[in-house]
């Protein structure tokens, strides 16, 4: 059946095809590359499995033979959650370590629970200031815990804070986390694996997972469950994707270009010469890693950036579609920045696979697949009605986007199935299972519009974090991104 | 067409899906029981281990039980329960019931094994069963190929090494990687008498820098004075990585050539030297280097003044005296930072220092 437009413009039919077999194409490639980057995780997967060993562990942290870290945590309005969250980074396990927290010109009481809570004092200002920042209102110790810092500093967002930390970090290693971030207690020692690999590390970055629906305690997630809700349910099959086979199969390919903000360990001496966080941008941990992988290509250092599956942190992930849409707008946003300003990477041999490869995968995979996306539904949705397209062509297209997305989600939850098991009981993983299909109907729809809200937003300059609220145990109030 | 490509594309998801929803259900399914195994073994071994550590028995129950299990499962056990629960008598007395075990041989026949994970479990095993006549095996596992190997196989040098083989791990630290070095000086420090003759004889000979400096990194770590005393000569090589590292070794290089190779080494062209000599005078408590801090206060270094009040500071009232007077001095980089360390707390201080 066609409509008696198609009669009028019959040359609309030509284009429309083409650009339906582009969509395919596209779609096809897409997928079949993150298939690649699946099956280059698993030797990866096997390797890191291979070393990781509890009692190795325990030998580890008694030796003393790992290097020192700083964990640098910026907050900004959190006062009902810091003073749980800090004391979760100070009983961390490992032989050396200090906190500095960054309280980013809160307009609450974030400073003063931390000064009740930790019996801070006034101490001058003994780091040298290598990077510029907002202006620092006051350094503090504490009496009870002489691995905690903090500084009070004018709002400047969450890069110059954590540039501030940067600042006064004593050790070669520093640990970007969120302050609402869980950290399992042994996940420092597990993120010291490279060095044992005797791999020389210019960053290493580590899993993120959803916390909703788990158990927590004093600030650790005892018992891990997968939230019954449709929201943080589908995005704790997206981490999976994304974590355990998504950056996990870019070690094989010199890197990926993303190492989480919210958990990512750094060396300091490549931050500083990088000159540490980019202030004005919306997502700083993409950012830093690519200005990263450049340094480390001009200079021709061997250092690599790599990815370790087992240590784990975990995220409140935001329940409501509004809160979603704020968060995957304002990280498609920064993801167009990094890949307009670093552009000069992309298909540069200059920077090696990062440039050839990941640069390329990043720009014209992720960035442009909600768009590309958007068109498949809309010139499928024509075509049908058109009769330009038969309804096979427009199952092609389903299953080249729907199906091979639903079967990766589904090999992501089986390696985890083989190799973590953090979800035991046998009702998440048919939550797991229920989620990863039912994601492809509405869900994946909504977080390709977020997306595409991120460009017009971009082209206009606007900058802003949004407001993301959060309703976990640590976090009973709103917390914003930290405000440019 | 487009039905040849949608029923292919169809019939490959479908077959696939099949497949993973097989492989996830087997998965799980072994994984229960895995787990299940794994805890009823545990508490199988708890009386034995009990045994063991109440002096009822020397481990023969414990021996006997981890024969009987699977090969990975019983190496397992049996590292846990040494690193976790037993003192190091009640852990020798283990390892040579259980050294001659059939499994405990198959596995660390392992240790030739071009698998790198099959030598690693060797080396890990070796941390518990280790004995004199294993020397040749930890000899090939601590230099190989493979970091993760010679990072395992580190811990089992602290248990038997023979003069060989200290000369053969001393003489190779400088190609280690950091960690795995560190792992092996460790270790060394059980062997302190010999290693410190090997140090000692080999920084005699000549050495590239990097070679000195793990050598002096050794020297510090055994802590021994023969050994700290043979790095002071280093203190004016060309090299300024090596003087670095002998300003940081003279921190516990309690002589009076050390003394004096740590004041000289606070004129240093480098400013890592003259930073970390400013730490080896405030450990040494140098009270003749004041007049050198007093200068360093307005080194154009901001980690060399820094670590020159933090000295002053710890040398007594003649150093807290320095420092109050560079905090009205009208020397500005001097007076800020006298003012910073002077307004420090004593545990700042020492914090700081560490």
């Amino acid at each position: 059946m066609t409509f008696p437009f198609l009669e009028v413009v019959p040359w609309a039919s030509a284009p429309i095809s083409v650009m339906a077999h582009v969509v395919i194409v596209y779609m096809l490639a897409l997928n079949s590359f993150y298939a690649l980057l699946l099956i280059l995780s698993v030797p990866q997967l096997r390797r890191h499995w291979r070393i990781s060993d509890d009692v190795n562990l325990r030998t580890l942290r008694a030796a003393d033979v790992i290097p020192p870290i700083s964990v640098l945590v910026p907050t900004f309005n959190e006062q009902n959650s810091i003073v749980a969250s800090v004391l979760s980074f100070l009983s961390l396990e490992y032989p050396r370590h200090e906190v500095i927290v960054v309280n980013d010109g809160s307009t609450d009481a974030t400073l003063q629970r931390l000064i009740d809570a930790y019996d801070l004092f006034r101490v001058p200002a003994a780091y040298p200031s290598v990077i510029s920042t907002q202006g620092v209102r006051g350094y503090y110790r504490s009496r009870v815990h002489a691995k905690l810092v903090c500084i009070d500093k004018v709002n400047g967002g969450k890069g110059d804070a954590l540039n501030a930390a940067l600042n006064a970090a004593r050790y070669p290693y520093v640990l970007a986390v969120d302050a609402d971030t869980l950290i399992e207690r042994d996940a420092l020692l597990r993120l010291a694996r490279p060095f044992l690999l005797g791999e020389d590390v210019a960053a290493v970055g580590a899993t993120i997972r959803i916390s909703n629906g788990s158990t927590i305690q004093h600030g650790r997630v005892i018992k891990a469950h997968v939230d019954r809700r449709s929201i943080p349910g589908i995005q704790t099959v997206e981490y999976l994707r994304a974590f355990l086979f998504g950056r996990l199969g870019w070690n094989s390919l010199g890197g990926g270009l993303i190492i989480s903000g919210a958990f990512g360990l750094f060396k300091q001496g490549y931050l500083h010469a990088i000159g540490g966080y980019s202030p004005g941008t919306v997502t700083e941990d993409i950012d830093l890693v690519v200005r990263l992988h450049k340094y480390l290509r001009k200079t021709g250092s061997r250092d690599v950036i790599t990815f370790v599956p087992d240590p784990v942190a975990w995220t409140e992930a935001p329940v409501t579609l509004k809160v979603l849409s704020t968060q995957r707008e304002r990280w498609h946003r920064g993801l167009i920045a990094t890949v307009l300003t670093h552009r000069d990477m992309m298909f540069n041999p200059r920077y090696g696979v990062t440039g050839m490869v990941a640069f390329p995968f990043y720009a014209l995979g992720e960035l442009l697949s909600p768009v590309v996306e958007a068109v498949g539904y809309v010139v499928f949705g024509v075509s049908l009605l058109l009769g330009i397209a038969s309804l096979k062509m427009a199952l092609v297209f389903l299953f080249v986007s729907l199906g091979y997305g639903f079967l990766l989600s589904l090999w992501a939850i089986t390696l985890e199935e083989i190799s973590f098991r953090r979800y035991t009981t046998t009702g998440d993983l048919l939550r797991l299972l229920w989620f990863s299909t039912i994601e492809a109907f509405g869900y994946r729809q909504l977080t390709v519009l977020y997306r595409l809200k991120a460009f017009p937003k971009y082209f206009r300059g606007d900058m802003s974090w949004g407001v993301m609220t959060r309703e976990g145990p640590r976090a009973k109030a709103a917390v914003t991104g930290a405000t440019t | 067409m487009t039905t040849f490509v949608l029923v292919v594309v169809g019939a490959l998801q479908i077959v696939f899906m099949v497949a993973t929803f097989g492989v996830l259900a087997a998965a799980k399914k072994r994984g229960t029981r895995g787990a299940a195994f794994e805890l009823a073994i545990a508490t199988k071994l708890r009386s034995s281990v009990r045994a063991l550590i109440l002096g009822q028995d020397r481990g023969e129950a414990l021996a006997g039980q981890l024969a009987l299990l699977p090969r990975a499962v019983a190496s397992r056990q049996l590292r846990s329960i040494a690193v976790s629960q037993l003192g190091p008598e009640q852990r020798k007395s283990l390892a040579e019931l259980v050294r001659n075990a059939p499994w405990v041989e198959r596995t660390l026949a392992q240790g030739s094994s071009r698998s790198w994970w099959k030598r690693m479990e060797a080396a890990r095993l070796l941390n518990v069963v280790m004995s004199q006549k294993d020397i040749p095996l930890l000899s090939a596992l601590v230099h190989d190929q493979n970091a993760a190997v010679m990072s395992a196989a580190a811990g089992a040098i602290g248990w038997y090494a023979d003069d060989a083989l200290i000369r053969r791990i001393v003489r190779r630290l400088s190609g280690c990687a950091s960690t795995v070095r560190q792992q092996q000086m460790r270790a060394l420090r059980n062997h302190a008498p010999a290693a410190t003759e090997v140090v000692v004889a080999e920084l005699q000979a000549e050495k590239k820098p990097d070679q000195i400096c793990a050598l002096v990194q050794l020297a510090e770590t055994l802590g021994t004075p023969r050994a700290l005393a043979a790095t002071v000569s280093f203190a004016s090589h060309p090299d300024a990585e090596v003087r670095a590292t002998v300003a940081r070794a003279l921190r516990s290089c309690f002589s009076a050539e050390a003394v004096e190779a740590a004041r000289l080494l606070l004129e240093d062209s480098d400013w890592r030297v003259r930073a970390a000599a400013a730490r080896a005078v405030a450990s040494l408590k140098v009270d003749a280097a004041i007049p050198a801090l007093q200068r360093a206060l307005n080194d154009e270094s901001w980690w060399v003044r820094f670590r020159s009040a933090l000295a002053l500071g710890s040398l007594g009232s003649a150093g807290e005296e320095a420092l109050a007077t560079a905090a009205i001095s009208a020397d500005g980089y001097a007076s800020d930072m006298a003012v910073v360390v002077g307004g420090l707390t004593e545990s700042a201080r020492l914090e700081l220092s560490a």
